[in-house]
């Protein structure tokens, strides 16, 4: 409460001031004009003459396992070219490592065991169409073992639940972990902390499973040829699409572990992908690609999946039990917190086990309140409902604002207060974030105690707020390499997949700002055959991969303007770079050109100079929201959306401002209508298409006002910091709910049946 | 999608005979393509006949006392269409809510009042749930998920919700549906009946809807999401000859349902009071599966607001 950021950020140049360019708006977005042109290629738009179409078998239960498999009659279908089933020695095998943050986790690449309906098992057919394909597929005669299921990560840590993994856990369904047992922490003492509280309070609250948004079914595209200049040993270059960014290239370092090919040998196609919000999830597809290319001698192979397919990797449920002690005053002096979590059907995010140390939603973020007794438990079971990703949004922080929330209403107090009370470090980030936020809101107009105001129409109104760190990425290197042309134009190459956060945007405007450059002369281009290292495209690494920019924009115009004092015959110190020309200090109107003066380059790679995510919370954010809920029907309606975002330093407004757009669009649609929703008695999905799985359109989109906050305390170059991720969860709109009709509700999304029940209606 | 033949069809007989013989028509098709690229149908179509084609079914006409719209006009057109708004306007409102802009834009005020359940199970790819609907013996969703199902029991074995947006509107206003043999009155026209939900036979192609002119009429929808879904319930509501109301329910029973019941209850003229006991009286029937009871308060209020709208709405 009330602490001071003591962080010293080292090189983020966080009391610049003269900014010609960052921060400016209006400059064309390269990447803006792709997606909105139809320019942007996706790997579903990638084809190569001679291109074949593969595609995988998949379980029609929700838990099965193949008894017999006949090929026979598939393979003699014209136009088929290969099947290979899970007796494939390579398949079997594979992957041969388990690559961080891969999704496969200990299965095979193919096996003859489906962890769920629609997984890829047993076999997969590559043929000359889709169409082939498909009636390939339906001709393979599959006997199917029906085998228990479980799809709620509750039930899967019952007593007597059917064990699903036995081969990770032979004793229960407990994965994920590498210990394969609850994970406990504490801070303080717990129970010496509720002795002292005045009051003593539990919530339960859970989240279902949640799809990402999902412009278009996946597609992966691979071929293998020879290169150019990159192989002089003679063997041939994987080429293969992209679907993930981090921590390089995921279907690329899925290939060169799974495949035994070094990395050297495998090259990125796509500039764009679509699908995904996130990381940590790739599918099989990415790895069959390329494999059964080579198989085929290079033939490139298009691996596809349906609309429905797609919904094979979600957002993990999670279910808290927290029980929470606090003073007469608001403080908060005890917190114990349970966390049951699913790992997905494949028992985890591959063997990414000590992410969930920090990703899933335990009592981490209590860790940044001033609370000094703290207690976690964490369990995490496997269950038969499709892979998991981790979660978007930063949900370490729903369980805070929910304890937040349940202080104000027990003590009739403004949640706003509650929350400048008992979160730790508050100056000068959540401070500002709050005060400007409420200002912009209008909170202290709208403000009232839960249930006690209603709309003219007679609808209950609501309003809440929740505070969030904006993250801020010191664990990850970024590698920027900038040449100078002969044309006088900076370049600068990446490789990574784009998802929509426009960091290379960004990333061009922090180096025209650095070197003195228009933006238009910079150029951040897609380059297939960049060496594959981390870049920043997730909502909140694109802006502290400008610090790495930053760093190699000073190198380069070092190296510039040494040439360019010398042809000038002054030293460095007399010659600057304006406007994308070797100015004369002394006398501006003396300028040379670029062009032609030679080829100069610099790489660098480096870190914003700041501690691991979690032990950061420079820059915050507070979220608002106003809400009327019917009380006849049910329906929740958000009249006002309002989003107090620090950047630190806002780069690119557009880009920025959007993304924290976006974020709370995706935040609405799990709040009011998302999630994915199985039969019970089959274990089968019901809700795999856009109708019945219901994000947001833009007609849906709320209204949403965005109210950008400069404290200059991130970690990226001039002390910006991260945007969407912290965004992204669907408890605010809860708590508003809960200020409208006094009662919180348990579960999301917060839907009309749920909102009647609570109103004893139903 | 798998390969399948595409005719352009000139004349309603020539796609009627053709669709006899085993095809399927498409009019915006944006029902029909979905359904066969997600495979739902057990049997593939080899062939589809266009509609698009044959001339005049995209008109919209006064005759006399009724107006008469082509099965091939545009959702978008219907709604925006003068005369529907002026003396159809439930109707016209019912257009405006169907789905999204753009495929309104596509999708026909025919292919509309037939177009086929959205019921998650018959819709789940593959015949992963062989329904009674496909030739099955069960209705899986008795037992399963049925939070957008029937609240009103079940028809031909079937408890999915009518999805029409278009159709109460047709009945509460008392239109005719005109096919390639017969005509039949709205009220008649929709009903579970295996892959379908109208009453058409093999063959059968709708040419023309004949909406009588009506001075008063009001539609209103629920539904999650404002852009683009389906209804959870929607409600018609219109004031026919002799000062008698039309009150008619879809999304509450395989088939749009007249409520005589809520119609009763406000013969006498709609007060708040009224239009309260209409939604009661509409939903003294009602039973709720394991998971849709909400959807029985929603239709009562839904019924209330209709028919206060009606009343609010200028003759």
């Amino acid at each position: 409460m009330g602490e001071t950021s003591k962080w010293v950020l080292e090189g983020t140049n966080d009391d610049r001031q003269d900014f010609k360019v960052v921060g400016t708006w209006n400059h064309p977005g390269r990447q803006s004009w792709d997606m909105v042109s139809g320019a942007a290629k996706y790997p579903t738009d990638l084809y190569r003459e001679g291109t074949l179409t593969a595609m995988a078998l998949r379980c029609p239960y929700g838990h099965a396992k193949i008894k017999s498999l006949d090929i026979s009659e598939a393979e003699k279908l014209p136009g088929v070219t290969l099947i290979l089933t899970y007796e494939d020695e390579e398949l079997a095998s594979m992957p041969v490592n388990v690559p961080s943050y891969y999704e496969l986790g200990r299965s095979p690449l193919l096996g003859d065991e489906a962890e769920f309906e629609g997984d890829e098992c047993g076999a997969v057919v590559v043929a000359q169409s889709e169409e082939i394909c498909r009636k390939a597929l339906d001709l393979i005669k599959v006997t199917w073992e029906v085998l228990p299921f479980v799809l709620d990560c509750r039930e899967a840590g019952k007593p007597g639940a059917p064990i699903l993994r036995p081969e990770m856990n032979p004793d229960s369904n407990m994965t994920g972990n590498t210990f394969g047992a609850p994970i406990k922490w504490e801070i303080g003492n717990v129970e010496k902390g509720f002795k002292e509280a005045d009051h003593i309070e539990v919530i339960e609250y859970g989240r279902p499973m949640w799809n990402q948004f999902r412009p278009m079914p996946p597609a992966y595209f691979s071929y293998w040829d020879n290169d150019p200049w990159g192989n002089p040993d003679g063997e041939k270059m994987c080429y293969v699409t992209n679907h993930a960014h981090f921590p390089a290239n995921g279907p690329v370092i899925s290939a060169f572990m799974g495949m035994g090919v070094h990395e050297d040998k495998v090259r990125a196609l796509s500039p764009y992908m679509a699908a995904r919000y996130c990381d940590f999830v790739e599918k099989r597809g990415a790895l069959l690609a390329p494999v059964l290319s080579r198989r085929l001698g290079g033939v490139p192979v298009r691996c596809v999946s349906t609309r429905r397919q797609s919904f094979d990797a979600n957002v993990p449920q999670s279910f808290f039990t927290v029980r929470i002690g606090f003073k007469n005053d608001g403080t908060l002096v005890a917190v114990q917190l349970k966390n049951v979590h699913q790992t997905g059907a494949r028992g985890g995010y591959g063997d990414k086990t000590h992410g969930h140390l920090v990703l899933p939603a335990n009592a981490q973020g209590f860790k940044s309140t001033s609370c000094p007794n703290i207690y976690s438990e964490m369990e995490y079971y496997v269950t038969n409902g499709a892979c998991t990703t981790a979660d978007p949004g930063k949900d370490t922080w729903e369980p805070v604002n929910l304890a937040f929330a349940k202080i104000a209403d027990t003590l009739n107090m403004d949640i706003s207060q509650v929350i400048m009370k008992n979160v730790k470090v508050t100056k000068p980030s959540l401070e500002t974030c709050m005060e400007t936020g409420k200002k912009a809101f209008k909170w202290e107009e709208k403000w009232h105690l839960p249930g006690k105001k209603k709309l003219a129409d007679g609808r209950f109104h609501g309003i809440a707020c929740r505070s969030c760190w904006s993250m801020t990425w010191g664990m990850i290197s970024y590698n920027i390499n900038l040449r100078m042309n002969t044309d006088g134009k900076i370049y600068m190459p990446y490789s990574e997949a784009l998802i929509g956060t426009y960091w290379p945007d960004a990333v061009q405007l922090v180096i025209a700002e650095e070197m003195g450059m228009k933006p238009e002369d910079v150029i951040v281009y897609y380059a297939a055959n960049y060496p594959n290292w981390q870049k920043g495209d997730a909502a909140d690494r694109g802006a502290t991969c400008t610090w790495a920019a930053k760093e190699a924009a000073i190198q380069l115009k070092k190296q510039i303007l040494e040439t360019g004092a010398s042809l000038f015959g002054v030293t460095e110190d007399e010659v600057d770079l304006v406007d994308s020309m070797i100015t004369l200090k002394s006398d501006p109107a003396k300028q040379m050109s670029l062009v032609g003066i030679g080829q100069l380059a610099v790489g660098y790679c480096g870190k914003p100079k700041v501690p691991f995510q979690n032990d950061v919370i420079r820059t915050m954010n507070v979220d608002f929201c106003e809400v009327a809920v019917d009380p006849e029907t049910g329906l929740v309606e958000i009249l006002d959306y309002c989003a107090a975002h620090d950047f630190g330093k806002l780069i690119r407004p557009s880009s920025g401002l959007g993304q924290l757009e976006m974020a709370l669009t995706m935040a609405s649609g799990r709040a009011l209508r998302e999630e994915i929703i199985w039969d019970k008695n089959t274990g089968v999905l019901l809700n795999g298409n856009m109708y019945d799985y219901k994000v947001p359109t833009s007609l849906d989109q709320p209204v949403i006002d965005t109210i950008p906050v400069e404290t200059r305390c991130g970690g990226g170059a001039y002390g910006s910091t991260g945007v969407a991720h912290a965004h992204c969860d669907a408890g605010l709109v809860g708590l508003a709910v809960q200020n409208a009709i006094g009662k919180f509700i348990p579960m999301a999304p917060y839907t009309p049946d749920k909102i009647l029940a609570a109103l004893g209606r139903i | 999608m798998r390969e399948f033949t595409h005719m352009q069809a000139y004349t309603v007989k020539e796609a009627s005979q053709n669709a006899a013989r085993g095809g399927m028509v498409i009019a915006g098709g944006t029902d029909l393509l979905g359904t066969l690229k997600d495979e739902i149908l057990p049997v593939y179509p080899s062939l589809i006949i266009d509609l698009k084609t044959i001339d005049g079914l995209d008109k919209i006409e006064e005759e006399g006392d009724s107006l008469l719209i082509g099965s091939m006009a545009k959702l978008a057109d219907v709604a925006a269409d003068d005369k529907v708004k002026k003396h159809c306007q439930a109707l016209s409102e019912a257009c405006n809510r169907v789905a999204s802009p753009t495929i309104r834009n596509m999708a026909t005020l025919g292919g509309n009042i037939c177009q086929m359940h959205r019921c998650w199970y018959f819709r789940t790819p593959d015949d992963r749930f062989h329904c009674s609907r496909k030739g099955g013996s069960t209705c899986p969703a008795y037992m399963g998920d049925n939070r957008y199902h029937s609240i009103f029991g079940v028809q031909n074995g079937c408890i999915a919700a009518s999805s029409h947006d278009t159709a109460p509107a047709l009945i509460a206003l008392g239109a005719t549906i005109i096919t390639s043999n017969r005509e039949v009155l709205a009220e008649g026209f929709f009903a579970a009946n295996g892959y379908r939900s109208c009453i058409l036979e093999d063959g059968e192609i709708v040419t023309h809807v004949r909406v009588p002119k009506c001075k008063k009429s009001v539609f209103e929808k629920f539904a999650l999401r404002r852009s683009i879904d389906f209804p959870i319930v929607n409600c018609a509501a219109a004031l026919g000859s002799g000062g008698t109301i039309q009150v008619v329910m879809g999304g509450v029973f395989p088939a749009p349902l007249r409520l005589t019941a809520a119609e009763k209850a406000v013969e006498k003229g709609i007060t708040e009071a009224s239009a309260a006991k209409a939604g009661d009286d509409a939903m003294a029937d009602a039973s709720a599966l394991s998971g849709n009871g909400y959807k029985i308060e929603i239709a009562r209020a839904m019924v209330k607001r209709t028919l206060l709208r009606l009343e609010g709405q200028k003759a």
